[in-house]
């Protein structure tokens, strides 16, 4: 009989084993995330890779090296840097137009290659020129509209090679430009094109240790040395608020993305202070696919959420609007969902799509039962419904124990509904101290309350008994004394 | 019984000169002090770690291991002693070995004292009332040092200069020390892989 049960035990859990390895089949990568103490923690993958969409398959040969592309409405712009054209195909692998010539004072003009990619709400399309160092503006119907070119200003010198790299453009039709060697920051144009100035300077950090080696090295030896300049941007979005997000590269700093207010200041949010926004927390130093992790493009999308891509281990690191760390999916391989070179990121409803520069291929993701939970729950709780969001963390939670943004998410809205001591375990789960800490209070508060006689007739109790013993020692003391 | 050893340490925290002063030269230290001392030190700093409130305890649960705690503990106390003994008995110091280690076993009772209540009260305490948690265990922790310092000036009837130089000395000893035992491991580790490479060539010669 019980050899009978073992029996059926171990086929069903050879059944389980292999239906759970085929289903890791279908997804390359291996999800994980990190807990507070910065452990990697495998969880499940939020995001599965549905297709690859080339040159080849829209007919038009393959792209060379793409540099950029943007989602607008079901079409995807892409610039194919290589070719030096513009494609825009629709999402159903569809080709709508390829833009490879443009009528520019009735001569025909070319691109040269073109990297970063906007349109705009009017469907005008923005595009780095890079090699003709201008931005080309396009209508609808690829009617020239402007050229944004040669930046005039006191700061600029007079040898400086205008080449943008990657553009962004608000609502009020300002145009935000990341161009090669510029240290100061994102450039800044008016609407009539006219460069007005630098935005969100990265400040300079320097290293104790250098610059001890400074002061010691003599003259030769300091100008062999790499100067102390701000590092570069390596790609901006805009959101939905107008603030512009900021990938950089700077190795060691502790946050990797700017959320850049109007005067330019970062106001990104991030509340644990134990893990900062670089991408991984952990990584090899020496070997392959090591050192920290370099974000190229950034995406920001519905409810606070952002995703950035990072070039070095071809990961998709996905925030919330607090800093939190939601999810991480993607890797470096052949395999249809890793990467050779990523390049470039976009969304699509709640699909992503990565730009592999290597292959020339985009690559579309869709979320997995998992991703779309944590989706909703964050933009439920970005919208302040942190009551309704509790169903979908129950959600996540059945799906992925470790989760601990579950945790908090459920002991933040039963603290609200002021159930504290069930609001205890949770909190305590996600290691939010603060919140913790301001439901230990409500719970103690309650418990002393609640026990208040109960606590008083006990205090009662020993203070009579001993007063009395120190009355009755006296009493004695004396008897004897007086004996 | 319990009150002979208890006299002393808790005559120590007020009195440290006089204490430690009656320790050594009336002969009211007990030896077996150092172990007890060190065992219940071990006791509370594990206690401490494990039990206190999350809320001033950020550790992670998983990387607590009390047997680990003890290994560290002793090493860390014997090199001390031994470190401390192998310098002052260079610099005319009065102090024993066994001297040595009684004081430094004292001087851990206020820590001693304060861990474990001070790990069960910060459970009932809030985040910002965590400051008395801190406040309590760094108090201890420099009441230590400061016992700990008069006991190796008085163990060795130094002035309060020749006592910095010498616990500055220690440290430099301690390292010595550390570098040797790395050094015979190292040392011995190749003489059993040649003294098994020799074996190993005899077994196949047959």
């Amino acid at each position: 009989m019980g050899k009978k049960i073992i029996c059926y035990l171990l086929i069903g859990m050879i059944v389980i084993a292999s239906a759970s390895t085929t289903m890791a089949s279908s997804i390359p990568y291996e999800s994980y995330n990190y807990d507070n103490w910065k452990n990697v923690l495998p969880s499940p993958a939020a995001y599965a890779p549905v297709e690859s969409i080339s040159g080849d398959m829209l007919g038009i040969g393959n792209f060379t090296s793409p540099g950029d592309m943007f989602v607008k409405d079901d079409y995807i712009y892409l610039s194919d840097s290589g070719k030096n054209r513009i494609v825009i195909f629709d999402m159903n692998k569809n080709l709508v137009r390829v833009i490879d010539s443009f009528l520019n004072n009735g001569k025909q003009d070319h691109f040269n290659s073109p990297q970063g990619i906007f349109v705009t709400k009017n469907n005008e399309l923005y595009i780095a020129d890079s090699e003709n160092r201008r931005v080309v503006v396009l209508d609808e119907k690829d009617n020239l509209i402007k050229e944004i070119k040669d930046p005039k200003a006191e700061s600029i010198s007079e040898q400086f090679i205008f080449n943008p790299m990657k553009i962004a453009v608000d609502d009020a039709d300002r145009v935000y430009v990341i161009a090669k060697n510029v240290f100061e920051g994102i450039m800044c144009f008016d609407v009539t094109g006219d460069f007005f100035g630098y935005f969100g300077t990265i400040k300079v950090t320097v290293d104790p240790l250098d610059y001890f080696w400074r002061i010691l090295s003599t003259k030769e030896q300091r100008a062999k040395m790499d100067l102390f300049i701000p590092t570069e941007f390596s790609s901006l979005d805009i959101d939905s608020e107008g603030f512009i997000y900021g990938t950089n590269i700077d190795m060691g700093s502790n946050q990797m993305i700017k959320r850049l207010n109007p005067s330019g200041n970062d106001v990104l949010v991030n509340y644990n202070k134990k893990k900062n926004i670089i991408g991984d927390l952990e990584f090899r130093a020496v070997g392959a696919l090591s050192g920290p992790s370099v974000f190229v493009d950034i995406k920001t999308r519905e409810g606070g959420i952002y995703s950035s891509l990072d070039t070095t281990r071809g990961r998709v690191f996905t925030y919330d609007s607090e800093g939190n760390l939601l999810y991480i999916f993607g890797g470096v391989g052949n395999m249809l969902g890793l990467f050779k070179k990523p390049q470039a990121i976009e969304s699509y409803g709640d699909d992503i799509l990565v730009l592999d520069q290597a292959r020339g291929e985009v690559v579309r993701f869709t979320t997995t039962e998992y991703g779309r939970l944590i989706n909703k729950a964050t933009r439920l709780r970005y919208d302040g419904e942190e009551a309704e969001a509790v169903a979908y963390w129950e959600e996540v939670l059945k799906l992925d124990a470790n989760y601990e943004l579950a945790y908090d998410g459920i002991g933040k809205s039963l603290l609200a509904a002021n159930r504290n001591k069930e609001a205890l375990a949770y909190l305590k789960k996600s290691l939010n101290v603060d919140y913790y800490s301001v439901a230990f209070k409500r719970y103690r508060t309650e418990v002393l309350s609640a026990n208040l006689s109960i606590i008083l007739n006990i205090g009662l109790v020993i203070g009579v008994s001993i007063g009395g013993y120190k009355l009755y020692r006296k009493i004695q003391k004396k008897r004897s004394e007086e004996a | 019984m319990i009150r002979e050893y208890l006299r002393l340490p808790i005559y120590l925290l007020g009195h440290p000169f006089d204490g430690f002063y009656d320790m050594k030269f009336e002969k009211k230290g007990k030896q077996s002090i150092i172990f007890i001392n060190v065992i219940l030190f071990w006791i509370s700093y594990s206690f401490l770690k494990q039990y206190s409130a999350v809320i001033v305890n950020p550790r992670n649960p998983l990387s607590l291991n009390s047997l680990t705690d003890l290994g560290a503990i002793i090493a860390i106390f014997t090199l001390w002693c031994i470190g401390n003994w192998s310098i002052t008995t260079l610099m005319n110091g009065e102090g024993k070995l066994i001297d040595i280690a009684m004081a430094s076993a004292y001087a851990l009772t206020p820590m001693i004292i304060t861990f474990i209540p001070m790990s069960i009260i910060s459970n009932f305490l809030t985040a910002t009332e965590g400051t008395i948690y801190f406040l309590a265990i760094g108090v201890s922790v420099v009441w230590f040092l400061i016992l700990l310092f008069i006991g190796i000036l008085t163990v060795h009837n130094y002035t309060a200069s020749k006592t910095v130089a010498t616990i500055f000395l220690t440290f430099i000893s301690v390292l010595i020390i550390l570098f040797l035992i790395m050094l015979i491991f190292a040392l011995t580790q190749q003489v059993w892989v040649f003294v098994q490479s020799v074996y190993i060539e005899l077994m196949y010669r047959n």
